[in-house]
């Protein structure tokens, strides 16, 4: 990942809402009331082969005492990693701790006509088994 | 408030949203996510994305979203940011600070959803005057 950085508002009912371009190292220690990991399928670290799954381990202890939600949203890239595991878990499954959703960028985004590429939220990189 | 009328709230979410039409398929898989009741068109929507299982019959722990590319995924990010943050009740200890934590896997990228944050508080009167401070972007 590049070099650490962090956003933060502070709000009158004592939460911050915190964006950080960082990673499981800053977690620890932090009380979370959630947690929402943005295009996990794509975080490079380059002292982790496994910055999503080590990133996702550190945050649920930060996360028990509070009962906080974890939130994950990405596009999927690759038949490895946390994204990839949560979906081959969870998907379809009648569950009532995790919920897993996948479409197409028309689906999610209809104002956007068919733009090519990588829109379908389920190319080769994810296929339901 | 629930995260469906908070959305559509036009002195709330709605303020930045916009026309929320586009926004249905999001909005109902975080109602689902909240084990709010769906409407049947929220029903239909639902089993196109969510592989044929049952709505959850409570607040799931985590949500997952695979989405393709701009489908709104930073945006919704941030909302979600807004709304656990201001909406919904934390046990926290007497006088313990809470973080609603949003990582990012680049620094442009952590800055595109601050923007979105920004944008959300900025746009509703109601949400900006909750803001105690900023830092620096």
């Amino acid at each position: 990942m590049s070099a650490s950085r962090r956003y933060e508002i502070e709000l009158k009912n004592g939460i911050t809402i915190a964006v950080h371009s960082t990673s499981f190292r800053t977690i620890r220690g932090r009380t979370l009331v959630a947690a929402i990991f943005d295009e996990t399928a794509f975080w490079r670290d380059e002292t982790s082969a496994l910055p999503d799954l080590e990133t996702y381990r550190a945050t649920l202890p930060s996360l028990a005492t509070t009962a906080g939600m974890l939130i994950g949203i990405s596009t999927p890239y690759r038949k490895l990693g946390l994204l990839y595991q949560k979906h081959r878990d969870h998907f379809g499954q009648d569950d009532d701790d995790v919920l897993v959703v996948q479409g197409r960028t028309q689906v999610f985004n209809p104002t956007l006509a068919d733009s090519g590429g990588n829109s379908s939220g389920r190319p080769s990189s994810i296929a339901r088994s | 408030m629930n995260i469906d009328c908070a959305f559509r709230d036009k002195r709330l979410f709605a303020a930045a949203l916009g026309d929320l039409s586009s926004w249905q398929v999001w909005i109902t898989v975080l109602c689902a996510a909240f084990a709010l009741p769906l409407t049947a068109e929220q029903q239909q929507i639902f089993a196109t994305i969510a592989g044929g299982r049952l709505p959850p019959a409570k607040r799931v722990r985590e949500l997952w979203c695979v989405a393709g590319r701009r489908s709104g995924k930073s945006h919704i990010a941030a909302a979600i940011a807004v709304y656990l943050s201001l909406f919904v009740e934390h046990r926290l200890a007497r006088g313990e600070r809470g973080m609603c934590l949003v990582l990012a896997g680049s620094r442009d990228q952590a800055l595109a959803v601050m923007g979105f944050v920004h944008g959300l508080l900025d746009a509703s009167p109601a949400l900006r005057a909750e803001i105690v401070s900023v830092s620096p972007l």
